[in-house]
């Protein structure tokens, strides 16, 4: 016979995985980030093909015809006029164009080159401005200190390392972008799972505590297992979640391969911190380069310190669903215990420029940071036993929070109306 | 059947129940009484586990309490509710199978209940759909669906429209004497009157009474007798408590005499007399007499 807890997780299950939200976030998840995805790159690419009509007033006379952009840009040089003069003329603006006001000695001293615009044209576009203004500048002196072009491009040298991991077979290609992409998408997934799992089971609670539903319950089955259904339940939810997602994203990510070659890869992209869009297009692009990474490992240790991690923390937000009945007193609960959460994820960018640091390795350590730190340290590689250290101090931490908050969750659930304090919780803690 | 001795319980500084204890025979319905905050739902969740005593012992047919009676006994709390988003047979069917039954032994009490309560067409309704009266038959067959030998139920009646409450009336009645002991917690005196064989109450942590009804009160008698004579209105000296007309010229008299034989016959004399009884008090003039001390 399924015990009672078994038959905890099981309602809690079913009744989850049968509801509306659930189906449609989990079908349609994928689907929404991709659209996101798509959405912002047409977005982006839309922004840089809006026809720009640039008036320049040219005090030099020598820039006509020298700045060219890649796309539909339109300079307009204007006959000589002052630059108080064609302030004037572009105080009616429109929408669409900008002004550049070049002074008379640009070239030998080029500062005071101005941008007038109602609407800002995008930092990119002034920074490829500023490169053909520089490039046209730099030539002239070329000529002028009678360097050839030649000799420039045979100074300016450009080193690109290629990165090889030495493992037990020998060595392989490495990259680093890709490390740093999956680093990123396993944190933040990490936080973002812990959360939203963690929060499903404080409103489990909290609607069991609400709706008064409890009392029934905890007469018949112990809080303990109560608390822990509760908790195994919504985990089985969310690795549900995972594994069609997985499944749905090697359908993708097969669909492409075999049938998207038109797909064009992003070419020479530099990988900016955080920028998840970016990383979408390289995971496409660095499929090769991803199987470098420790992929199956990785995906092992997901789970785990999802495990581990959602363990910690829903145990935690299930006592306070339990010791406080209204929305306010919850948040100010809520906060002191999610701060390491969002620590982490505030050291995850210095984590991934130096995965091996000291800060990497401490905060992947910590149990409560430890999940995303150590999910982010694991895509570059590290020593086997670190993740096995840290997941072991990890699962010990949560067996002593799950102790604890097993005790305020069995005082808690039956008190109503009022706000426990600190001082209070400790005693329940305690108490036999 | 149930055997409470000696429990206490303390709450910090505060005392909720000092040295309580009861004795409710088998096959039987206890009311249990008190005002509010006097310790009833402290003790009762106390029997069922969910809290733990300081002092003292529970003994159900002689056993210690234990883990092991939680599903002998079948509880319906003050403050109840259900899981709104789940079907209201399924709903049913998970607290059973909480309480240690099987699922198709589940499934089929639960039909049995359901049509017993005529509530077949229930089965796949959202709980959330279903109104305050509803939900309570729904919690109601919850309590019992595990034939507990042991019913106990908090306010039990509140939220009940007239016949709903009739209708869990008439099956508790019928569960008692199929056998099961029955506790009952409540304000409504009428339905204690109604349903009780024996009462106990609490007062600020205390046990203060405990016994059969008529016995109860009896012990609270005031010594008042009735007399309802038919005729024209006697003359009376200002002893009598109640002197007063009623319907198709009759007319009653309250006295607390002494020597109620004496003043009957006196009366016979005077009059053509319908009835003579004694005056008991009613649980709840025994109750309001005790609480406010």
């Amino acid at each position: 016979m399924m015990g009672k807890i078994g038959l905890i997780i099981s309602r809690e299950y079913i009744t989850k995985a049968r509801s509306r939200a659930f189906i449609l976030l989990t079908l349609l998840g994928p689907l929404m980030y991709g659209l996101l995805i798509g959405v912002s790159t047409f977005l982006a690419s839309q922004d840089s093909e809006k026809d720009l009509r640039v008036d320049v007033v040219d005090e030099t006379g020598q820039f006509e015809n020298k700045i060219q952009l890649e796309d539909n840009t339109v300079f307009n040089f204007l006959p000589e006029m002052t630059q108080t003069e064609f302030e004037n003329t572009l105080a009616l603006i429109e929408s669409g164009s900008v002004g550049l006001f070049i002074p008379k000695n640009a070239l030998e001293n080029p500062k005071g080159i101005r941008m007038y615009f109602s609407e800002h044209p995008g930092s990119s576009f002034i920074n490829r401005v500023e490169e053909q203004i520089e490039n046209y500048i730099s030539e002239q002196r070329m000529k002028e200190v009678e360097v050839d072009k030649k000799v420039l491009n045979y100074i300016n040298v450009h080193v690109k390392i290629d990165e090889l991991k030495m493992g037990e077979d020998g060595a392989k290609e490495s990259s680093a972008a890709a490390a740093i992409t999956v680093s990123y998408l396993t944190g933040f997934l990490l936080y973002f799972f812990i959360f939203i799992y963690g929060s499903l089971v404080l409103r489990g609670v909290q609607e069991e505590k609400t709706s008064r539903i409890v009392e029934v319950i905890i007469s018949s089955a112990r809080p303990f297992e109560l608390m822990m259904g509760k908790i195994i339940g919504n985990a089985l939810l969310g690795l549900t979640q995972f594994a069609i997602w997985i499944g749905l994203g090697a359908l993708m990510i097969g669909g492409i391969v075999l049938f998207g070659p038109e797909i064009q890869a992003p070419g020479d992209m530099t990988m900016t911190q955080g920028d998840m869009n970016l990383g979408f297009a390289y995971v496409l692009k660095g499929w090769d380069a991803l199987q470098t990474l420790p992929l199956a490992q990785t995906l092992i240790y997901f789970i785990l310190f999802f495990l581990g991690g959602y363990f910690l923390y829903s145990s935690l937000f299930a006592a306070v669903a339990a010791a406080v009945d209204s929305q306010q007193d919850m948040q100010q609960f809520m906060l002191p215990i999610s701060i390491p959460l969002v620590i982490a994820v505030m050291v995850l960018s210095s984590v991934v420029q130096d995965p091996n640091g000291s800060t990497a390795v401490i905060f992947s350590m910590i149990p409560f940071t430890s999940p995303i730190i150590m999910m982010a340290r694991i895509p570059f590689g590290v020593e086997w036993w670190e993740p096995l250290l840290s997941f072991g101090i990890l699962a010990a931490s949560f067996v002593i929070c799950v102790m604890v908050a097993a005790k305020i969750y069995r005082i808690g659930l039956l008190i109503y109306g009022t706000k426990p304090t600190w001082k209070q919780l400790a005693k329940w803690i305690i108490s036999k | 059947m149930l055997r409470i001795e000696n429990v206490s319980k303390s709450y910090g500084d505060k005392i909720a129940l000092k040295n309580v204890s009861f004795n409710i025979p088998e096959a039987s319905t206890f009311g249990l009484l008190g005002p509010n905050g006097a310790g009833k739902s402290t003790l009762i969740r106390i029997i069922n586990k969910i809290l733990v005593e300081d002092h003292g012992e529970i003994f159900i047919n002689g056993e210690k309490l234990s883990a092991k009676h939680i599903s002998q006994i079948g509880y319906m709390p003050e403050e109840r509710g259900l899981y709104k988003k789940m079907k209201v047979g399924e709903h049913v069917v998970y607290l059973a199978r909480l309480k240690g039954l099987s699922k198709a032994d589940a499934v089929a009490r639960t039909k049995v209940w359901f049509e017993r309560m005529e509530m077949t067409d229930w089965w796949n309704k959202k709980v959330e759909s279903l109104s305050k009266g509803m939900q309570q038959k729904v919690q109601f067959i919850s309590t019992v669906i595990h034939n507990p030998k042991l019913i106990i139920l908090d306010e039990p009646f509140s939220g009940f429209d007239p016949v709903n409450a009739e209708q869990v009336k008439n099956e508790l009645l019928r569960l008692r004497d199929e056998g099961a002991t029955i506790m009952l917690s409540t304000h409504r005196m009428e339905s204690v009157e109604e349903l009780c064989d024996n009462i106990g109450m609490i007062h600020k942590s205390e046990k203060v009474i405990e016994g059969k009804i008529s016995e109860v009160k009896r012990a609270y008698s005031k010594n008042l007798f009735e007399i309802v004579y038919k005729g024209e209105k006697l003359e009376t000296d200002d002893s009598l408590l109640k002197h007063e007309e009623r319907e198709n010229g009759e007319w009653l008299m309250q006295s607390a005499t002494t020597d109620a034989n004496a003043w009957l016959q006196n009366t016979l004399a005077k009059t053509q007399v319908v009835s003579y009884r004694e005056v008991l008090p009613t649980v709840q003039e025994i109750f309001v007499e005790i609480a406010k001390g």
